[in-house]
């Protein structure tokens, strides 16, 4: 069961492609009989096969009904996608029963149509531009589809069992499918974690998780990714063998669990790290009152000593202190080097302005039981950001756990303090609340920002919200 | 000058640092509910659940996204819709013919507890549709 639900929760795709080796692969700059039946009206050219039909494949692969179907598309003069393009499988050679992944109008729908009835599975946005690849892997009951970088997996309580591959498309404006490929379920997991070598850091409210790839068994279409858990519940999966979980609440030892899997669904063994969190020294104990976070502002009562204070408070608070002239803020409880400079002033109506700063926070390079990113560089300026503000919202055990509001310098403040009934989200640490139901952030002089710009899950931020319009209290806004 | 240093930080500022992204099955606004299934059968007008749009007829600032499994007895869905603004949601969330649970304000168990007795071993974390 365990294994079932983790080929269904490692979302996203590394595209890392080990030595895999597909049975059978066409160009389709000509239709082969002995290799596919047709449906419909197709022609085939250099650039592939266009009309309105679809090809079955009568290919036998390895592994019976279970495969790995793929296709590329190309769209007339380069141009935007006109048709609908679709990959088939366990079809029947007329296509009457078959699963089929559509994709048109933006949007990607898997169906499952049964004698020519036609039932709607699971669709979700869907980026088309020439060159690009439809994906689609049924092993069992499990089909999993991609889209860009990303999959979803969908378990059919009711599957067709049996049919080939296919491919089709539908176009009157010369888009064309090619490249097919099909190939072999590849069954044997990857090596699981090298549990004694996940490094760890801790802090009252993070920790940080590294750990070296996972190798993919040599036959395999490669690694999809790694699943985390801790002390049982899901926090989430990523491609990257990182993870940084921001719902610890020191003092507590947790448990994290690291599933490996590859594309085609196999998981490996979990890997097991134990952490102890430290106590937050700005907390007050967690009783009655207690959720209070004292603002670490320094003073002969809450200045914590030397190693305790908690380094990876980053940006520029209102209520700490900090010493520099030049854009620099040296942080003088934890020794963090900040840089922040205004950078634009977007301008509104009425004098109204909202500044955008250029950040930069030395905890990007750490140092403490492991290196972390320590002399590391892209070459571009590893770790600035140029922003207004943001918020992140913080899952854990599939509820909201906090907002995290950023603002321009780069301090983050937790939005924990929330009215079950109206959705409002506000903090202990400073004056803005966040309106979780209408994406709305506001401010105490009463201007407000609309958050409706979702980073895609492509980025290493996604899922972080930024603002749309910035509005005044008098009705003057940027956008 | 000044143009270019500012050509220049703003690729420095596209590089952003490592950082925790939300799990594909969390981002935009979401609701689970129960509701019957419409639809002629045809390619065109597919069986799916009430509330899908139809293929191809998703818009941006609707229900972009959702994903479905039949209730044992095969007379329902449960589905979980996905929209980019919680007012594409409203239509449902004001349906009282339906059950309807909003994600992230109800906990995982207590909408897991109630759709078990729809469809044996319901699981969220099986379920939930994802979102690029």
């Amino acid at each position: 069961m365990k294994i079932l639900r983790l080929s269904t929760i490692l979302l996203s795709s590394a595209a890392v492609w080990a030595s895999y080796q597909p049975t059978y692969s066409d160009g389709l700059s000509s239709i082969d009989p002995s290799k596919w039946t047709q449906n419909g009206n197709l022609s085939a050219a250099s650039n592939g096969i266009g009309g309105n039909g679809s090809l079955i494949s009568t290919v036998s692969v390895p592994t019976g009904a279970d495969y790995d179907v793929s296709m590329t598309i190309h769209t007339a003069n380069q141009g935007a996608c006109s048709g609908s393009y679709s990959l088939y499988a366990r079809s029947t050679p007329n296509g009457a029963t078959a699963y089929v992944l559509t994709l048109s109008a933006g949007s990607i729908g898997l169906f499952r149509e049964v004698a020519n009835s036609w039932t709607l599975l699971s669709s979700m946005p869907y980026p088309c531009a020439d060159g690009i690849v439809m994906r689609l892997v049924v092993r069992g009951s499990s089909l999993t589809f991609w889209s860009g970088p990303n999959t979803a997996a969908y378990q059919d309580v009711a599957p067709i069992t049996t049919g080939q591959p296919g491919v089709g498309i539908s176009s009157s404006e010369g888009d064309t499918i090619a490249n097919v490929q099909l190939g072999p379920i590849d069954y044997l997991p990857p090596a699981a974690v090298n549990a004694s070598a996940i490094e760890t850091s801790t802090a009252p409210n993070r920790v940080d998780l590294r750990w070296p790839a996972s190798a993919p068994d040599a036959n395999s279409a490669g690694l999809q990714g790694y699943a985390i858990y801790r002390d049982g519940v899901y926090l989430g999966s990523t491609r990257a063998p990182n993870w940084l979980d921001q719902t610890v609440s020191g003092p507590e030892s947790t448990a994290y669990s690291i599933y490996a899997a590859d594309q085609h669904g196999s998981v490996s063994a979990p890997a097991q790290v134990t952490v102890q969190v430290p106590a937050d020294p700005g907390a007050k104990p967690k009783t009655g009152a207690a959720a209070e976070i004292v603002l670490r502002k320094p003073s002969a009562k809450n200045v914590p000593d030397g190693p305790t204070a908690d380094q990876r408070e980053i940006g520029v608070m209102p209520t700490g202190s900090y010493w520099g002239a030049a854009g620099e803020n040296i942080d003088l409880l934890s020794g963090n080097l900040n840089f922040s400079i205004p950078l634009i002033k977007a301008m509104g109506r009425g004098n109204s302005s909202v500044t955008f700063n250029l950040s930069y926070n030395s905890q990007m390079w750490r140092q403490d039981t492991s290196i972390w990113l320590l002399g590391q560089d892209v070459g571009l300026g590893l770790g600035w950001k140029l922003q207004a503000g943001s918020i992140e919202p913080m899952w854990y055990g599939g509820s909201e756990l906090y907002y995290l509001y950023t603002d321009a310098t780069g301090a983050q403040y937790v939005l924990d303090q929330s009215n079950p009934y109206t959705n409002v989200w506000t903090s202990l640490q400073t004056y803005v609340w966040y309106d979780a139901n209408a994406d709305i952030l506001h401010f105490p002089d009463g201007s407000f920002w609309n958050m409706n710009v979702v980073s895609a899950l492509v980025e290493q931020d996604g899922g972080t919200q930024y603002p749309s319009q910035m509005e005044d209290s008098n009705g003057n806004f940027l956008s | 000058m000044a143009q270019r240093l500012l050509t220049a930080l703003l690729v420095l500022a596209g590089v952003v640092c490592a950082q925790h992204s939300v799990d594909p099955r969390n981002t935009y606004h979401r609701v689970i509910c129960v509701v019957p299934m419409i639809g002629s059968g045809t390619a065109a007008d597919p069986r799916r659940p009430q509330y899908a749009p139809a293929p191809g007829s998703a818009l941006p600032d609707g229900i972009i996204g959702f994903t479905q499994v039949p209730t044992d007895d095969g007379k329902f869905a449960i589905v979980e819709f996905v929209a980019r603004t919680r007012k594409a949601l409203l239509p449902i969330l004001a349906d009282t013919t339906i059950s309807s649970y909003e994600k992230g304000l109800q906990s995982a168990t207590a909408i897991e507890a109630a759709l078990q007795s729809l469809k044996k071993g319901f699981s969220l974390v099986q379920f939930e549709a994802v979102m690029p």
